[in-house]
């Protein structure tokens, strides 16, 4: 009898020692590779410079632009409304409740497109929602709606209405079209004053 | 006869239990790819040197015994003009196990591995997944396969770069010219407020 129980023991403990050899457990916040690929590989992850300043121009509570760039580049341009949080310090911990914000868009941005597609795996792999990039960067906002290109006289209408929101779009924002606009403004017209005559008090006759 | 009792339930208890570890140790769920590197620990990575320039591109397109340059592109677009030697291997397939092989392979040899796509973003999230599972032997390729392409047909404009993050155009200096000069020039003059006093009513003067 005491065998069984000697026997018992030793399955217990023994099993007890397999624990040991489990394989450790990952951060289950991180998403599996095989799953994230496909999210890298999904074009929607990009935002155009216009459907942003669109947003921007309509003023959508639901956006949030990061500027993953230098302070000091922030400071000598950034996109009106947007908040600066360095890439090398996308991840601390301060910065967590900014990047994901529920409801909201979070759009990175940088002068290209690197250094927020690199911001942008770092946040994005650890499961937060409503991440996008702006594609192209300043660099591309700046062509497109700062310093917008007429197409050729060839090009779609399509092209043309675009062109006619850049313009738009360049003016609000303050670009090259902000000048034009200026100077082609009617001047202000004169009013002239009229001066009703006064009326006189009834003077009385004789 | 209770302690025989007894001790069949000890053994059926015993069988369960064991059963109940051995079905459990089966079918455990292993992570087929594992992160080497967090991002945390990615983040710090990221300031070493993970590019080549296409003026390097030339020399290592030469290398075909240390360097291997795989294509991210599409089967269509490899098929309609790749770079000397490439191998497809689309994004959606890079975690395939018969491509994991080629990796595996390609680490243990220490063959530098070089990504392209059609541009250097194509490349940089799938690079930065390969690196981040362990294969520190991949790099990417700045400016990509259009920027080669115009680099070997001696295309290249002024305005022709592959360092997309530097600024394209003088940002202060294009919003001083156009944006603030605009703002004191459209910039509306306050209305002025007329304040019409009302006439005092003169009393009725009354004739003669």
């Amino acid at each position: 009898m005491s065998k069984r129980y000697i026997l018992l023991a030793v399955v217990f403990i023994g099993s007890a020692f397999g624990l040991v050899v489990l394989p450790d457990k990952h951060d289950t916040k991180q998403i599996p590779a095989e799953k994230f690929l496909i999210e890298i590989y999904n074009p929607a992850r990009f935002l155009s410079t216009h459907q942003i300043a669109k947003r921007l121009i309509e003023r959508d509570p639901s956006i949030f632009l990061v500027d993953v760039r230098t302070p000091s580049e922030f400071e000598e341009y950034s996109i009106p409304g947007a908040f600066n949080i360095p890439l090398e310090h996308i991840l601390d911990e301060e910065w967590v409740d900014y990047l994901s914000q529920d409801g909201v868009d979070v759009v990175l941005y940088s002068n290209g497109n690197i250094y927020a597609d690199q911001a942008w795996m770092l946040i994005a792999q650890q499961g937060i929602k409503n991440l996008y990039i702006m594609k192209g960067g300043v660099n591309q906002w700046f062509s497109t709606i700062i310093q917008p290109v007429e197409p050729p006289e060839t090009a779609s209408s399509e092209a043309f209405d675009l062109y006619a929101f850049e313009k738009a779009a360049s003016i609000y924002f303050g670009g090259s079209f902000a000048n034009i606009e200026s100077a082609t403004t009617t001047p202000i017209k004169k009013t002239v004053v009229v001066r009703k005559k006064k009326k006189k008090a009834a003077e009385g006759g004789c | 006869m209770e302690e025989l009792k007894r001790t069949r339930r000890i053994t059926i208890g015993v069988i369960v239990f064991l059963a109940v570890i051995i079905i459990g140790a089966n079918t455990i769920k292993k992570q087929k790819n594992i992160y080497k590197y967090l991002p945390q620990q990615m983040i710090e990575e990221l300031i070493l040197v993970y590019q080549v320039t296409p003026e390097e591109a030339v020399d290592l397109l030469k290398d075909t015994v240390s360097t291997v340059f795989v294509d991210l592109r599409s089967i269509y677009d490899y098929e309609k003009g790749k770079l000397d030697n490439a191998i497809n291997i689309p994004i959606p397939m890079l975690l395939d196990d018969d491509n994991k092989k080629l990796f595996d392979t390609w680490k243990k040899d220490s063959v530098k591995v070089v990504f392209y796509g059609n541009d250097q973003l194509q490349a940089n999230a799938p690079w930065m997944m390969m690196y981040q599972l362990g294969y520190t032997n991949t790099v990417t390729l700045m400016g990509g396969k259009e920027y080669m392409d115009l680099q070997m047909a001696g295309l290249l404009s002024e305005n022709s770069t592959y360092e997309t993050e530097k600024p394209a155009v003088d940002y202060k200096a294009i919003l001083a010219k156009g944006g603030n000069n605009s703002k004191t020039v459209t910039t509306v003059a306050p209305k002025k407020t007329v304040v019409v006093r009302k006439k005092k009513k003169k009393a009725a003067e009354g004739g003669c």
